[in-house]
């Protein structure tokens, strides 16, 4: 390959590996959002999610195992929201906040507590399981952008296809669609739309707690501020795909790409690293303005 | 058999204080469309709420088929087959018909694992549906998403779910207020099919040619009691419509007029056009009426007709879509609602709501912060407050006006006859204006506070205002109007001097449909 | 509401947020410090017990005090602004640019006013661009502020380490201001200062505009019922984007009062929290202005207190999230579940 392929290819290969975590957590919001609740906890979840599922891969050596404690850990988190949220009547918005504190204060105290350190917390990991046989990934410049990829950056494809099934196909995602739709119908017909809303956060929990664990395998690490707003862009993601799965992938992919040519730029060329930093962020409201959206 | 028996129903809602029921009754035969008919307020919706579970009555009895029971919520009732189509549909817009009909019960993939994860099979949703349609000859296509059919459509989808929910006893709460002549001929096709199959219709409606055209018995409410229930066969609408409207003649109702001197035409509105709301409710067209200075215009309909999309246009919240207006010496396009807006806001029209609550009242402030609301330039000099003078005038207000309340009490807490007072005292403490429009001013108040009421608008009227007054209470309409105009499913089918020709029975008809211009 | 639930009043809210914030925290340093009795010490008396101490309480409660009002006025047109960490940092920064590059001679009561003045209009201008972005684009106010802050944010950031960079300093921090032109402390050795001062009379100032103008009047019904508004011929729309940004213009001043005041320049990350902090206050407040205060002192003795145990006994200072977690739990939680009730009847 020549050189601007090889670099173009590069691009784009981060590309998909820095939409994982954004895929996770905004397909994961999409339940939320579907239910009629503005979710904006997905920071704070995904924090968790890192925090927990390293902790947990580091300390068995199993991949699979940190997986299941990011999902695990980020659920927990999800439930004690919905538990105020709708038990207890508060604002959903209140408790959103408090659950992004309480995620940097548990992962602090904890970081401090169990590593002895605030600072980066490196592990040692397992490598990456390749998601296709290695031949495929030798092909010129489709080769490394689409078939170098691991199980886990994989997965996040995976799991927006089954949701978005889940979603349209089930009983289940009908009636959380339903809830978003017309909470009150729901309840003269004599189902509960409390219900719907609480296992409308409960994925959410799932969602962001891959997208967080994602992150954190992508550095072998974890770092304080590790999610870094990709909570707030997953969320814009939702609003920008407007609530189809499809949709909200490819905004997944614009931000990540923003992402990825920050970095490269970063890389080599004299514009300032910090004001690259914000490029996504940036990105992220443009497009959130030029949508118009009506909420 | 007896599907439907309810005896000595009453129902009083608080904090309101409304007795929406009186003791009310009910026999309905199965198999049979019955019609209950009744003026607003007459508690009609009321008597099939309880029926539906939706509330819970006072004192009474019932028994459905044949078996007393109570019906203590919206799952019993279910449980007893009781299904009601509200006015207002629960429709789920971006899901499909189907969806919307079976929802909860959709049809599972048979294999084990899709089963368990409640998988559904959308081919076996969509063909039980269109099945259960053409059962009862409906049409519809059960894959388009509800939000694109039309008002009729969404109707059926709606009533489709009650039948696939096997519902016996199915309650339609005025279906045809959003229908136009033609939908409502294949809504009552439909009817006649279901009743062929053996199931029992209740219909609530305010419209006796529908009545008479699809109902086999029909019973008439007043003041939430039951007057009586008739075999329509042996009835005739104009028969009908006298015994609604209690036929009280028009001598009897005092006419405290002076022939009020009409001045020059202060507002004329012409052509104006609302569109059709696509979730129900009914257009405006071509309306077109004045009113002059030192003149009452009544303007009446019964709920669903037009009054509340005239009262928003009115109250500039509205924006028509075609019509002109002349006020103030202007001539314009009413779709310009700045400029119409301009004139509520310097005060040369004064505006009194019907929706008390929602739109003439924070409720979560005090008294004296409703009061002044909305004649801030008085209360406030050069920015600042000038608290002994709101004190006073809402302390005059009150003793005025007869009002149980403290200026410093938060809103909430008074009555709801209470507030409607307190907006009504707001309204005539400003400057007088050029117009008043005036919306239900009198509903749920004693007599004694109607009357001041209604001595207020003489004032005012004598004083030189003119006033559009907006009202479904037909007595008031007579009493205070020199002239009456009457709106039927958005249109204007009446526009007359009320001289002693007009009375109760006669507006009657032409708010019921019965007669038209 | 269910029968069986009771609904949480106001006050009682407030207490119960705070009485579990404070006992919480004890239950923390319980299981996180070796020497239980010296943690509590540290986190519940130390505070208080010197001048030196007590001071500098005092002044982590003055930007709290000062930003907590103006996320206040925002909630009273029932906006969220979640932008106060960029408009204040950003605003800081703007506040001590324009100090730094001031004559020597400048008299410091002009260098004070301008600096405060530049504080304002920054953050106003940043939070009145979500207020915009509203009321003409229906973009949630919530998602822009935040997103124009994480811009800000780096975008200052930028300036701090690279065009603003102190070429004497080991940190990443612009150049210091000149003595004289920092706001004279009072209560020495501590870093409290007359920005005190200014803070009660804003809130003072505050109470009296909402209790008895016209504009305080127009903006609560705004808030409270916005058809009634509508009806009564207010702007709404105009006052929605004047409380983002007279929220935002808050959060501006106190960012400036600290680069002129404690901090003498603009370190990066100094404010780090401050702006989630303030939404503490401002829901502990309860939505009256007199309560700005005691919200602020409780908030910031949470933050205090952490750090004097962290330094005492190395507990993380980051407890401080977790209390304000949980107090923000339970000031918004509505109702008492089930539970309660029949503990409290047996």
């Amino acid at each position: 390959m020549s050189g601007t392929a090889a670099v173009l290819a590069d691009i784009l290969k981060y590309t998909i590996v820095a939409a994982t975590p954004l895929l996770f957590a905004s397909i994961g919001g999409l339940f939320s959002e579907l239910a009629g609740m503005l979710n904006i906890a997905l920071e704070g979840l995904m924090g968790i999610g890192a925090f927990f599922g390293m902790a947990a891969a580091g300390l068995t050596g199993n991949v699979f195992i940190g997986m299941l404690a990011a999902i695990g850990s980020a659920v927990a988190g999800s439930l004690l929201m919905g538990t105020v949220t709708i038990k207890f009547k508060a604002n959903l918005f209140i408790t959103g906040l408090a659950i992004n504190l309480l995620a940097g204060g548990i992962t602090a105290v904890l970081s401090q507590w169990w590593y002895h350190t605030k600072a980066v917390v490196a592990f040692t990991l397992p490598p990456p399981v390749p998601a296709f046989p290695a031949a495929l990934s030798q092909i010129p410049f489709v080769g490394p952008v689409l078939f170098s990829h691991s199980v886990l950056t994989v997965s996040a494809w995976l799991w927006a296809i089954v949701a978005a099934f889940i979603i349209k196909n089930s009983r289940h995602g009908i009636r959380i669609q339903a809830t978003g739709m017309n909470a009150q119908a729901v309840s003269s017909l004599g189902y509960s739309p409390d219900r719907a809303r609480m296992a409308a956060l409960v994925w959410s929990g799932v969602g962001s707690g891959l997208g967080g664990f994602a992150l954190g395998v992508s550095v072998s690490a974890f770092v304080p501020n590790i999610v870094s707003g990709r909570g707030w862009i997953a969320l814009v993601a939702i609003y920008l795909g407007r609530k189809k799965p499809l949709w909200i992938a490819a905004s997944c992919l614009l931000f990540a790409l923003s992402e990825s040519l920050s970095n490269y730029i970063q890389g080599f060329s004299s514009i300032p690293p910090l004001l690259v930093l914000a490029l996504p962020y940036a990105v992220t409201l443009v497009s959130l303005i030029a949508s118009g959206n009506k909420r | 058999m007896t599907a439907v028996r309810m005896r000595e129903i009453s129902k009083r809602y608080l904090p309101s204080g409304v007795l929406a029921n009186d003791g009310a009754e009910l026999e309905v035969e199965q198999g049979s469309i019955h019609a209950i008919v009744g003026e607003n307020g007459a508690g009609k919706t009321t008597l099939m709420k309880v029926l539906a579970g939706l509330e819970l009555p006072d004192s009474g009895d019932i028994e459905i088929n044949g078996e007393p029971t109570h019906i203590s919520s919206p799952a019993h009732a279910r449980a007893l087959g009781i299904g009601m189509v509200h006015q207002h549909f629960l429709m789920f817009d971006e899901l499909s018909a189907a969806e919307n009909i079976f929802f909860g019960l959709e049809p599972v993939q048979k294999p084990r694992l899709l089963r368990l994860l409640g998988i559904i099979d959308s081919s076996g949703l969509n063909e039980k549906a269109k099945s259960l349609a053409n059962e009862y000859g409906f049409s519809i296509d059960p894959s388009a998403p509800v939000g694109a059919l039309s008002i009729s459509t969404r109707q059926q989808v709606e009533i489709l779910r009650q039948l696939a929910r096997e519902m016996r006893i199915l309650i339609l709460d005025e279906p045809t207020s959003v229908l136009t002549e033609q939908e409502t001929e294949a809504l009552f096709e439909k009817l006649a099919e279901i009743r062929h199959m053996g199931r029992t219709i209740l219909l609530v409606t305010h419209k006796i040619d529908e009545v008479m055209q699809i109902a086999d018995k029909v019973t008439v409410m007043r003041e939430g009691k039951t007057i009586g229930t008739y075999s329509v066969a042996s009835t005739s609408a104009n028969e009908l419509a006298s015994i609604i409207m209690g036929g009280v003649p028009s001598e009897e109702i005092q006419i405290h007029k002076e022939h009020a001197i009409k001045g020059a035409s202060v507002m004329r509105i012409e052509g104006l056009c609302t569109h059709r709301h696509h979730r129900g409710g009914v257009g405006l067209s071509e309306i077109a009426f004045d009113v002059h200075a030192g003149e009452v215009l009544g303007i009446c309909a019964l709920s669903s007709n037009g009054l509340d999309e005239l009262e928003d246009v009115l109250a500039g919240f509205l924006v028509p879509s075609a019509g002109r207006c002349a006020f103030g010496g202007l001539h314009f396009d009413v779709r310009k609602v700045h400029e119409y807006r301009r004139f509520l806001k310097e005060g040369k029209i004064s505006y009194l709501p019907s929706d008390r609550m929602r739109r003439a009242a924070a409720l979560s402030l005090p008294v004296r912060d409703n009061f002044i609301a909305l004649s801030r330039r008085n209360y406030f000099s050069r920015g600042w407050i000038r608290s002994t003078l709101a004190r006073r005038a809402t302390q005059e207000a009150i003793h005025a006006f007869d009002i149980s309340a403290q200026p410093e009490q938060m809103t909430a807490e008074l009555s709801g006859g209470n507030i409607q007072k307190l907006a009504i005292a707001r309204l005539f403490s400003k400057e007088q204006p050029e117009l008043f429009i005036l919306c239900e001013p009198t509903w749920g108040l004693d007599i004694r506070s109607t009357e001041q009421v209604h001595s207020r608008i003489r004032e005012v009227q004598n004083a030189g205002s003119a006033v559009l007054l907006l009202s479904s209470d037909v007595d008031e309409i007579l009493t205070l109007s020199d002239r009456v105009m009457v709106l039927y499913r958005g249109k204007q089918v009446l526009t007359r001097e009320n001289s002693g020709y007009l009375n109760r029975a006669l507006i009657g008809e032409y708010l019921l449909g019965t007669r038209s211009a | 509401m269910m029968p069986a639930e009771r609904e949480l009043h106001s006050p009682a809210r407030v207490m119960l947020a705070v009485g579990v914030s404070i006992a919480l925290s004890a239950v923390v340093l319980a299981l996180f410090s070796k020497d239980i009795g010296s943690a509590l010490e540290q986190f519940f008396l130390e505070p208080f017990s010197n001048r030196y101490f007590l001071g500098n309480y005092l002044a982590d409660a003055v930007p709290l005090m000062i930003a907590g009002l103006g996320v206040l006025i925002a909630f009273r047109s029932k906006n969220f602004n979640l932008g106060g960490e960029g408009q204040l940092y950003a605003s800081a920064l703007a506040a001590g640019v324009l100090a730094l590059h001031l004559p020597a001679g400048t008299a410091p009561f002009a260098v004070w006013f301008l600096a405060a003045l530049t504080g304002v209009l920054t953050g106003a201008a940043i939070g009145a661009l979500s207020g915009l972005l509203k009321a003409v684009r229906h973009v949630s106010e919530m998602i822009s502020s935040f997103l124009v802050s994480a811009i800000v944010i780096n975008v200052s950031d930028f300036f701090i380490t690279g065009p603003l960079q102190d070429p004497a300093s080991n940190f990443q921090t612009t150049r210091q201001l000149a003595p004289k032109f920092l706001l004279p402390r009072i209560l020495a050795p501590s870093k409290l200062d007359i920005s005190i001062g200014l803070a009660l009379v804003l809130i003072v100032a505050f109470m009296i505009v909402d209790k008895r103008t016209k504009i305080g009047f127009e903006l609560k019904i705004c808030g409270e019922n916005e058809e009634f508004a509508r009806y009564c011929g207010i702007p709404v729309a105009a006052y929605q984007i004047a409380a983002m940004a007279i929220s935002g213009g808050m959060y501006g001043l106190a960012g400036a009062l600290l680069v002129i005041g404690p901090q003498g320049r603009v370190m990066r990350g100094f404010s780090s929290g401050l702006g989630w902090s303030a939404i503490s206050v401002a829901l502990l407040a309860q939505g009256s202005g007199a309560g700005i205060v005691p919200a602020a002192l409780f908030i910031a003795f949470l933050g205090t207190g952490s750090d004097h145990v962290m330094i005492g006994s190395g507990i993380p200072s980051e407890i401080v999230s977790i209390l304000q977690a949980v107090a923000m739990f339970f000031i918004t939680a509505r109702s008492l579940p089930r539970i309660w009730k029949k503990r409290g009847q047996s």
